[in-house]
């Protein structure tokens, strides 16, 4: 862990206070009571990256990991030391899973490509759509698409 | 070449006639002179897709592959047997060759899934990203991106 416990707690007592972690503070919980600390970490820097974001104080540095909650959204990224997104991030669907959206950001937390689902469909369907997609950019980057996902 | 060498040639007289052609017309002449037939037909199948666009009958069976020069950009994909674009279709930079736009269409033709670039960059950063975004999204699918 990047953060200490105690810090983790601090951030989700505050988040709680602040009325930022509805949907946050029961999967911290879980993962707590698992002593699945790395998603616990990253819960909490994703409470803390929501904090920092609406101009609330907190004394943590939130470099590293995250995730984050909302109603029918799961956001997993990575933030910097001045709260940006860097590198990839993902938004999924909470109820299904599936991948929403994507971004991938340069070291500036500036978006470099994103990538979007139009429409709706089965777990099946967007896998193989992903699948596709991931399969045609190797192509286009002169690889190989890798051996599991042409089966 | 799943068309003939006539057959592709009937298609580019066509498109020319049809004004369609200006960004295709040079690269199809210049892959035929190369003696590279397989992008040859793929640029006519470009045209045809042009056609279709525009409501212009073509009688040849078109399914397959296809390149489409327009506005700066390099279009590559595959026609169905209806001339419309199913699968994959790639949008570059047709100088720096950077990816512009990937769209991943479902078997109705609608667009499923759609990756587009957002700012301007050149094409080592562009494949660096391209490679990061492709690894995650393997990783998201159980799939092990590492070789």
């Amino acid at each position: 862990m990047g953060m200490t416990k105690t810090q983790c707690i601090h951030i989700l007592v505050k988040a709680k206070e602040h009325q930022a972690c509805f949907n946050n503070y029961e999967p911290a919980v879980a993962a707590f009571e698992e002593k699945d600390y790395g998603t616990f970490e990253k819960i909490c820097r994703g409470n803390l990256t929501w904090l920092q974001r609406r101009g609330i104080p907190t004394p943590f540095s939130p470099t590293g990991p995250y995730v984050l909650y909302s109603d029918n959204e799961v956001h997993r990224g990575e933030v910097n030391d001045e709260h940006m997104d860097v590198g990839i991030k993902m938004i999924l669907n909470k109820r299904t899973g599936l991948v929403e959206s994507m971004y991938i950001f340069n070291n500036q937390g500036e978006p470099i490509y994103s990538l979007k689902k139009c429409r709706s469909g089965s777990a099946t369907e967007a896998y193989e759509h992903l699948v596709k997609l991931t399969d045609a950019l190797h192509l286009q980057l002169g690889l190989q698409p890798l051996p599991s996902a042409q089966e | 070449m799943s068309m003939t060498k006539k057959q592709c040639k009937e298609i580019l007289r066509q498109a020319k006639e049809a004004d369609a052609c200006s960004s295709n017309y040079k690269p199809a002449k210049k892959a035929y002179k190369a003696g590279d037939y397989e992008t040859f037909e793929q640029i006519c199948r470009g045209n045809i897709s042009w056609f279709d666009d525009h409501s212009i009958e073509f009688p040849t069976s078109v399914a397959g592959e296809y390149i489409y020069y327009y506005g700066g950009f390099k279009i590559k994909g595959v026609l169905n047997q209806h001339a419309e674009p199913a699968d994959i279709i790639i949008r570059t930079d047709d100088e720096s060759e950077v990816v512009a736009e990937i769209e991943v269409k479902d078997s109705l033709g609608v667009t499923y899934y759609k990756v587009d670039r957002q700012r301007d960059f050149n094409l080592e950063e562009s494949n660096t990203n391209l490679k990061k975004l492709a690894d995650a999204i393997y990783k998201h699918l159980g799939i092990d991106p590492t070789p």
